[in-house]
């Protein structure tokens, strides 16, 4: 149910596995997606988000909660009072301790990011995965993503000799 | 404990869409082969032309040992050195890089387009469609010399003694850079040519049968494709916009003269808009008594088409620039973390000196634009002098048959 507090707009999430989020709607439309249902008001009662279990999506909320813009009391902007450099900065620190997660739980959150459109969180785990990916060898990133090998043998030949400098 | 971890293959095929599109291509092309659903996603990427954006350049080069049969690339996000084959038909130089594409000669100086990466080729018209130019036919009926005249666009026409040129060295003596419009991959594209007598301009279309000779002006440094528009620098500060779009040319000069003509000037479009003039200048160093020592420095100057004026830039902040046959360009070093902020990249490409000493060695670095300094991009430095080294950021897109 949608809520007041403090005069604040409150929404309800809820994960396919019955939990209940109560965040700010300001929190919830950092995602494109719960914004535009917001908008098109079919926000009025809960919003079920599904493919997302209630341990990803409570990260996600806590992603927004961290990176919804924040206004103090008067309204002002809270970047009048922090130099935009040190929020930013202060951000970055953040994110990259949000991201320090195991394997399965980043490819959930990959998904859940691309799915609620949150293009920083998109962002974020996509350039964790990059990352992964960069200057290693196609053993090496087949194994940091356990990916499974579905060529046959002569197929990957094919593949490998097509661009052999690339797998020097 | 920890849960399975999951199969990353089973990434959704638009998010591993836009993770493909931030890679550098050797991790691409590495990645494309994890699986054969990354291979699927991969080859619609490269047909659907919006391939990876975020390229960082690399440098080209040939090595004694491999001789023109293979290409080093350097890459500058990786510090590490590529080698690839050079395809088929022999190449004999480079005058020009951008979007992924060389431009190439072949040993009758013959200019074509080539995606080392992909292998991609596209003819140009050939040299005897070029507006100076006649063949020398031998009895037989064969191509002997190309048959250089000397004039530029001024009337009434001066023109000096032609010169008969051998095939091969024509290429060395009248080309001194090519520019493209846009990614031939695409299938349209126009290059344009700054090419002698008189450091003129000539462009073509690739679907063209002729070059066709932009006959206003001479003596041009620099060129870049900006808004649908060539835009061409002179040596001595004026700028020229070329709009080719139309069934003739519509020329304007946006910018006078501003200076005595100097050595060496560039132009580039910043990412955040304007206009940049680099000036490269070349003085006797005050520390070296033998008087034959030479020191360079740079200097970027920001374009004012409204006041008609240029002002000098105090640095580049995040910036990186970089200079040569290449076409002239800028980085972000925030978007490229391997490349340094405030620095300029330059490869040599003095057209006298590369024509008189091909065995010289090649003045190829990094520029540090606030201390003023130089240093080499590596050591030792792995390239032959000849083809001399250029700029160039990978391009993997599936050209239009």
């Amino acid at each position: 149910m949608a809520t007041r507090e403090a005069g604040k707009k409150m929404i309800m999430l809820k994960s396919p596995d019955g939990m209940e989020f109560e965040v700010e709607e300001a929190v919830a439309m950092e995602s494109q997606t719960i914004r535009k249902m917001i908008e098109d008001d079919c926000a009025d009662t809960a919003i079920l988000i599904p493919n997302i279990n209630s341990k990803i999506l409570s990260r996600v909320i806590e992603y927004c909660n961290k990176h919804v813009p924040t206004t103090g009391a008067t309204g002002a902007a809270a970047s009048d009072t922090v130099a935009p450099a040190a929020l930013a900065e202060d951000l970055k620190i953040w994110d990259a301790e949000f991201i320090k997660v195991n394997r399965a739980t980043r490819f959930n959150l990959i998904q859940a990011a691309s799915y609620l459109n949150i293009k920083g969180l998109l962002d974020l785990t996509s350039q964790t995965t990059i990352d992964t990916i960069s200057d290693n060898s196609l053993e090496e990133i087949r194994s940091f993503l356990s990916t499974k090998n579905d060529y046959l043998p002569e197929e990957e030949q094919t593949i490998r000799r097509e661009n052999q400098w690339a797998f020097q | 404990m920890e849960a399975p971890a999951p199969d990353w293959s089973g990434l959704p095929a638009d998010i591993l869409i836009s993770i493909f599109q931030l890679l550098q291509c050797p991790d691409l092309i590495r990645s494309a082969a994890v699986c054969t659903f990354w291979q699927k996603v991969y080859s619609t990427l490269r047909r659907s032309g919006v391939c990876p954006s975020r390229q960082t350049p690399c440098l080209l080069y040939c090595t004694e040992a491999a001789g023109a049969k293979a290409l080093g690339m350097y890459s500058l996000s990786e510090r590490k050195a590529y080698s690839m084959p050079l395809p088929e038909p022999p190449i004999s130089s480079w005058i020009g890089s951008s979007h992924g594409w060389l431009v190439t000669m072949d040993e009758k100086s013959d200019l074509m387009l080539l995606n080392p990466n992909t292998g991609d080729k596209i003819a140009l018209p050939p040299v005897t469609a070029m507006e100076h130019v006649k063949p020398i036919v031998n009895e037989d009926g064969i191509l002997e010399k190309y048959k250089l005249s000397f004039y530029d666009g001024e009337l009434p026409r001066v023109e000096d003694t032609p010169y008969a040129c051998h095939l091969d060295r024509y290429g060395d003596l009248v080309y001194l850079k090519a520019i493209l419009s846009s990614d031939p991959s695409a299938g349209e594209c126009t290059v344009m040519l700054i090419h002698q007598p008189y450091a003129q301009l000539s462009f073509a279309k690739v679907v063209d049968a002729h070059w066709n000779w932009l006959q206003m002006h001479s003596f041009y440094a620099d060129c870049i494709h900006h808004d649908g528009c060539f835009y061409a620098l002179t040596a001595a500060g004026a700028i020229d916009v070329f709009d080719l779009n139309g069934p003739s040319v519509i020329h304007r000069r946006i910018l006078p003269n501003l200076v005595q003509m100097v050595q060496k000037c560039y132009i580039v479009q910043a990412p955040w808009g304007d206009v940049l003039q680099i000036i490269k200048e070349e003085s006797l160093d005050p520390e070296q008594p033998d008087g034959e020592t030479y020191i360079t420095a740079y200097e970027v100057y920001k374009v004012d088409f409204v006041e008609l004026k240029r002002a000098k830039m105090r640095g580049l902040g995040e910036y990186a620039l970089f200079t040569g046959k290449s076409t002239t360009s800028c980085f972000s070093a925030k978007d490229h973390p391997g490349l340094m902020a405030n620095h300029l990249y330059f490869t040599h490409d003095d057209h006298d000196e590369l024509l008189s000493g091909k065995d010289d060695p090649r003045d190829i670095g990094v520029y540090d634009l606030e201390n003023d300094t130089r240093t080499n991009l590596v050591d030792p430095e792995p390239w032959r002098t000849w083809f001399s080294p250029i700029w160039f950021t990978p391009n993997l897109a599936k050209a239009v048959p």
